[in-house]
This record gives structure tokens, sequence and C-alpha cells, in this order.
């Protein structure tokens, strides 16, 4: 048996570890490889409503990024190569959390790149589901994936990267999404 | 309950796995450090890298961007409880003292045809700021009127104000004071 003077000590010692566990990680300085970070806590009021933007779940703050049902497509991030990296990007690094409500939630993360000089001509596409990806359904997964850049990428091509619904009958979210230039 | 039992409910707490929605991070409306804006389907023409305060990314005005990044959202999503006001804080940059700009609060009645400011408040920077090339934190707690609808946005921007000069501000935060 505990005294109640201990049993209080390590309450408090155990929950200043908790709230520790949950430091913000955007709090530290971003690595120098790194493209673009969202949270997607700095667009509601920001930025014109966007359905996919939700409170529903959130690995991090209050908001995280969905598709479902009624959503087709995530909010993502869509820039020319050039923008998006000074030097030539030959692999991608995607980095975040990954939400699936239930065996359903079928959605796939995409990467793709078009030539807007080309009528938006699909120079790369590729996808990852992410149901094989995450460890257990109805819980916060983190989830790294590379992706390897054909030879033939160029400044002025367009990269989006965003999460499709596909055929999902449950909702998928995204939270704490990181892009970086792969090694 | 034994006190492993306990520390494992106080853990878990704290990291708001279950049930898993999101919170409200502090008593935060919003904060930006505007990182997460281009290219996220936002209108990125008044960001810059040309003076950061954190990051790659800060919002500029000058004589081509009369207004900057704007925050605008009905009160009743802005925060939990009616606001009586809120504590904004961010970091500012002047080349001069030809630069002048303003932080401005305002409360708008955007219902009907026209949009109707119903409530103004500004911080003139060059109040502010004292060393010119340098970033400063501006700090300033803006009062809310009583009984204000709802329905009506919070709106908060930087305004260049006549400035002659480009004016910059970076992470950016609006406390709820309810």
């Amino acid at each position: 048996m505990f005294s109640s003077a201990t049993r209080f000590s390590c309450i408090a010692a155990f929950g200043l570890l908790g709230l520790a566990s949950c430091s913000k990680s955007t709090e530290t300085a971003a690595p120098a490889n790194r493209i673009t970070f969202n949270d997607f806590e700095a667009l509601d009021g920001w930025t014109p409503a966007n359905p996919s933007v939700t409170t529903v779940q959130a690995h991090s703050g209050r908001y995280s990024v969905k598709v479902d049902q009624e959503v087709e497509y995530s909010l993502g991030y869509s820039n020319l190569l050039g923008k998006a990296s000074v030097s030539k990007l030959r692999k991608l690094r995607i980095h975040g959390w990954a939400f699936l409500a239930g065996p359903k939630s079928t959605a796939s993360l995409v990467v793709q790149i078009v030539d807007p000089s080309q009528n938006n001509k699909i120079i790369f596409w590729d996808a990852v589901e992410l149901a094989k990806e995450v460890k257990k359904i109805n819980e916060w997964s983190e989830i790294t994936k590379e992706f390897n850049l054909p030879d033939n990428v160029e400044a002025a091509h367009q990269m989006k990267i965003y999460m499709w619904r596909r055929d999902a009958q449950q909702p998928a979210y995204l939270d704490d999404l990181e892009i970086l230039k792969g090694e | 309950m034994g006190w492993r039992a306990l520390l494992g409910v106080l853990v878990l707490a704290g990291c708001s796995t279950d049930p898993g929605r999101g919170k409200w991070v502090g008593d935060y409306v919003t904060t930006n450090n505007f990182e997460s804006v281009a290219g996220w389907g936002a209108d990125a023409s008044t960001l810059t890298k040309e003076h950061t305060h954190s990051g790659q990314f800060a919002v500029r005005v000058d004589a081509d961007h009369e207004y900057g990044q704007t925050f605008d959202l009905p009160l009743n999503q802005a925060s939990v409880h009616a606001l009586k006001g809120v504590e904004l804080e961010a970091w500012a940059y002047l080349p001069s003292a030809q630069a002048s700009g303003a932080l401005v609060l305002q409360i708008i009645d955007a219902a009907g045809a026209d949009s109707r400011v119903v409530h103004s408040e500004q911080v003139e920077l060059l109040n502010e700021v004292k060393e010119y090339k340098e970033w400063t934190k501006v700090r300033h707690v803006f009062n809310l009127p009583d009984a204000l609808s709802p329905d009506y946005h919070l709106r908060i921007f930087l305004w260049r104000s006549g400035s002659k000069e480009p004016v910059y501000i970076d992470d950016i935060s609006i406390k709820a004071l309810e």
C-alpha cells in the first residue's frame, strides 16, 4: 500500500510524463529536407472552407483531414516541383498519421506528378493503400512511405499529394502530414 | 482503483486517444506560423520568404497587397464560449519609420447582401515597434462589445494602412478571453 502522499506524487509524476509525451512536434526545428508539413490547425478561418477538414478525429490539436462517402479527395498539397524543392527531386518521403474508422476505410494516399504544359499529362502516379500501412483499425498509426520518382520529372511539373477515397464506405483520416525530400 | 490503473487513465487522458476527437488547443482561437499555407489550397499571394520570424514564410503587405492573409470565422465557431475579447500576439517587422501598417480586428455582420462592420479596432504597428529591421513581439488585448450575435464574424488581418514600405508579420496567436 502507498500512503496518500506517495500516491499523489506518483500521479503527479506520471501526469507530467503523459503531458511530455504529447508535446507538439512542430515546436522542434524543421528538418532541412522538409518540403512541407501540415497539422491542419491553421486552415479553419484562414482558407476557404474545405469539406475534408474535420474535428471528428485528430492526432494532434483539433483538426485532421478526411475522406468519406461525401468527400472523394482530401485537402492536399499541390506545388510545382521547382517551388517545392530547389534541387531535383528523385525521391519523396511522406510521413504522417492515419486513422481508419473501420475495415471499409479503403482509402489511399496518392502522389501524382503532371505536366501542366501538356494538358496535365500524368508523368508519375502512385498510391499507397492505407489499410496496408496501419497497424490497427480505429486508432492513429504512424506511416512512412517512400516514392522513387522517374528521371524525367522537371521543375515545371506539378506535384499533388492527397488522400483518395477510392471505394471506401467508412471514413479515413490523416494528420500531421510531412513531405520530405528523400535522401 | 489501484494507482497503476489511475496513472494509465491520466496518461491516456493527456494524449486524448479516446475517443480521439479533436481537442481545442489551450484557449486559442487560432495560431498560425504561415508554414502550412503555400501549396495547401490557400491564397499565398501575401506570403513571403524575404523576412521570417520562424520557418520559411511570413505575411507581407505592400503597395500591391493592401491586406495580409486574413482570419475570418463566425464567432460561434471561433471559441467554445462567447468571447469577451481576444489577446493577440504576433511578431512584426518594419523596415523603417516609413512603414506603418496595423493589425486590425473587426466584427462583421455577414448576413444580407452587404457585409457590415459592427466593431473595429486596430493596433498601429509604429506605436509598438521601436527597432526597425528587427522582429518585435506585439501584444494587444482587444475587448469586444457585449451581446454580439454568434453569427457575426471575427476577422483579424494585417492592413497596409498607407504604408510606403512593406510590412511583415509572423507567428500570430489569438487567445480567447471568455
